[in-house]
C-alpha cells in the first residue's frame, strides 16, 4: 500500500437555467507544474465556455494522490455519519471541517449530548483541532472565505 | 433545485425559538449543512452570508440544550444550604433558592434593630451613614450647640471631656447614636481652646518679665541700671560688697 501521485484534474462546473450543474473534466500529467496547470485552466475555461450555453460557475484544479491498495473498511464505518468540527475564524465567523465516518468511540458517552458530541478530551481529536488551529507542517488552514481558523466552537456528529 | 438569494433582514431582527429533540440534532445539523454549498446560493455574496448563517445554526444545535439552560438557571438561584452535599443529578428544583427565598434574604440584610434610632425599623445604608455623621436628627445640632456654649464660657478640657463622656454613657438612646463622632469633634475643639488660652497666658507672662528686667537693668544695659547705681562702676568682690560696707 502506498500513496502515489495521480494526474492533475481540471474540472469546470457549468450551471443551466434550471440550476442543474454538470462538469467538464480533463487530466494533466502529474509532472506538470502548478503554475502551468493554472494557465492551462484559464485558457481551457474560455474554450469550453465558448461551446456551452450554460454558465461556468467554478473552475477547479485538483492535485491528486491515491492509495495503491486499501484495506477493508470497518464494519462500523458509514461515511454519512460525519464528525462536524465548527471553528471560529479570525473574521469573527465560523467555518466547518468534516470527518467522514467518525468513530463512535470518539463521541461523549454521558451528558445531554451523549452519542452526539465529539469528546474533545481525546488525544486524536485534540490532534485534529491543533492541526487546524495552529497549523501543520508550517501551513495554517483557513475557512472558505480565507479567514484563519482560531478556536474550536463545537464538534458533533451529523447524519447525511 | 433553486439557488437561494440571501433574504434581507428586517429592520428590527427577531428570532424563533425552536425546540429540537436532542436525538434529531445529527439529522437537523446535516440538513442545515446542505446550505453550506456554493451551488445552493445564487451569488458568492449570498453564499457567504448563507454559509455563516447556517453554520451558526449548526453550532447553536450544540449549545442551547434545555437541560443546560435549566442548570444555568439553577446555578443562578443557588443551592439551599441543606442540599449542598446532594449530588447534582439527584437535585430537584425545590432544593434551589426560589426568588422568594432570595428576597427574604435581602430583607434580612436591612437589619431590623431592637434599640437606637431604628428600633423596630429597617435600617438602610443611608440611615447608617447618617448615624455615623451624628447629624440625622435635630438632637445632633443641639448637642453641638451645647458643646459650643461650654467652649464659649471658657470651660476646662476636663469639663468638656466629662460632658462628652456623659453623652456616651447616657441612657437616652437618641444621644448615644452618633456620639462617637460628636465626642471627637468636641474633644478636638476643647484642646484647641485650651491651647489658645495657654498662648495668651504665656504672652502676658513674657511681658511682665521683660518689665522687671528692664526695671533692674534700665533700658540701656549694662551702664544705666539699678545694680550699677548700687555698686558703682567697679565690679563687686569678696571684700567689696554691700554687706561689708554696712558692717
Amino acid at each position: 500500500m502506498a500513496l502515489v501521485q495521480r494526474t492533475h484534474l481540471v474540472r469546470l462546473t457549468f450551471r443551466d437555467d434550471d440550476q442543474t450543474e454538470s462538469t467538464c473534466e480533463v487530466n494533466l500529467a502529474s509532472g506538470v507544474d502548478l503554475d502551468s496547470a493554472l494557465t492551462f485552466l484559464a485558457g481551457w475555461r474560455s474554450i469550453i465556455a465558448a461551446l456551452s450555453s450554460a454558465v461556468c460557475v467554478a473552475s477547479d484544479l485538483l492535485v491528486r494522490l491515491a492509495e495503491t491498495h486499501t484495506a477493508g473498511a470497518g464494519l462500523d464505518s458509514d461515511v454519512t455519519r460525519q464528525g462536524t468540527f465548527i471553528f471560529t475564524t479570525a473574521a469573527a465567523g465560523l467555518a466547518v471541517v468534516r470527518v467522514p465516518s467518525i468513530e463512535s468511540s470518539r463521541l461523549e458517552s454521558t451528558g445531554p449530548y451523549a452519542g452526539i458530541r465529539i469528546d474533545q478530551s481525546q488525544a486524536a481529536v485534540g490532534a485534529l483541532i491543533d492541526a487546524l488551529t495552529n497549523g501543520l507542517a508550517g501551513v495554517e488552514p483557513c475557512g472558505p472565505f480565507v479567514s484563519d481558523l482560531v478556536t474550536i466552537d463545537q464538534a458533533y456528529k451529523e447524519l447525511f | 433545485m433553486n439557488a437561494y438569494s440571501y433574504p434581507e433582514a428586517p429592520e428590527q431582527p427577531s428570532c424563533i425559538l425552536l425546540f429540537v429533540p436532542v436525538e434529531l440534532v445529527p439529522i437537523v445539523g446535516a440538513q442545515f449543512a446542505q446550505l453550506e454549498q456554493r451551488h445552493r446560493w445564487a451569488t458568492t455574496d449570498d453564499w457567504q452570508l448563507g454559509y455563516a448563517a447556517f453554520v451558526d445554526l449548526e453550532a447553536q444545535l450544540m449549545n442551547n440544550c434545555l437541560d443546560s439552560l435549566i442548570q444555568e438557571i439553577r446555578d443562578f438561584r443557588g443551592i439551599k444550604p441543606d442540599f449542598v452535599e446532594t449530588e447534582l443529578v439527584d437535585r430537584t428544583s425545590d432544593m434551589y433558592q426560589s426568588l422568594n427565598d432570595i428576597m427574604a434574604s435581602m430583607l434580612e440584610m436591612r437589619g431590623v434593630l431592637v434599640d437606637g434610632w431604628f428600633t423596630d425599623q429597617s435600617a438602610t445604608l443611608a440611615d447608617i451613614v447618617r448615624a455615623m455623621r451624628g447629624s440625622n436628627q435635630a438632637v445632633g445640632a443641639s448637642l453641638w450647640a451645647d458643646i459650643a456654649a461650654l467652649l464659649g464660657s471658657g470651660a476646662s478640657l476636663a469639663s468638656i471631656v466629662g460632658f462628652v463622656a456623659n453623652l456616651l454613657t447616657s441612657q437616652e438612646e437618641v444621644v448615644v447614636e452618633g456620639g462617637l463622632m460628636l465626642a471627637q469633634i468636641a474633644t478636638t475643639a476643647a484642646v484647641a481652646a485650651i491651647l489658645e488660652s495657654m498662648a495668651i497666658s504665656q504672652a502676658t507672662q513674657s511681658g511682665a518679665l521683660l518689665a522687671i528686667i528692664e526695671a533692674l537693668r534700665g533700658s540701656t544695659a549694662p551702664t544705666d541700671n539699678i545694680l550699677e547705681a548700687l555698686r558703682g562702676t567697679v565690679d563687686a568682690s569678696a571684700t567689696r560688697n554691700l554687706a561689708d560696707l554696712l558692717s
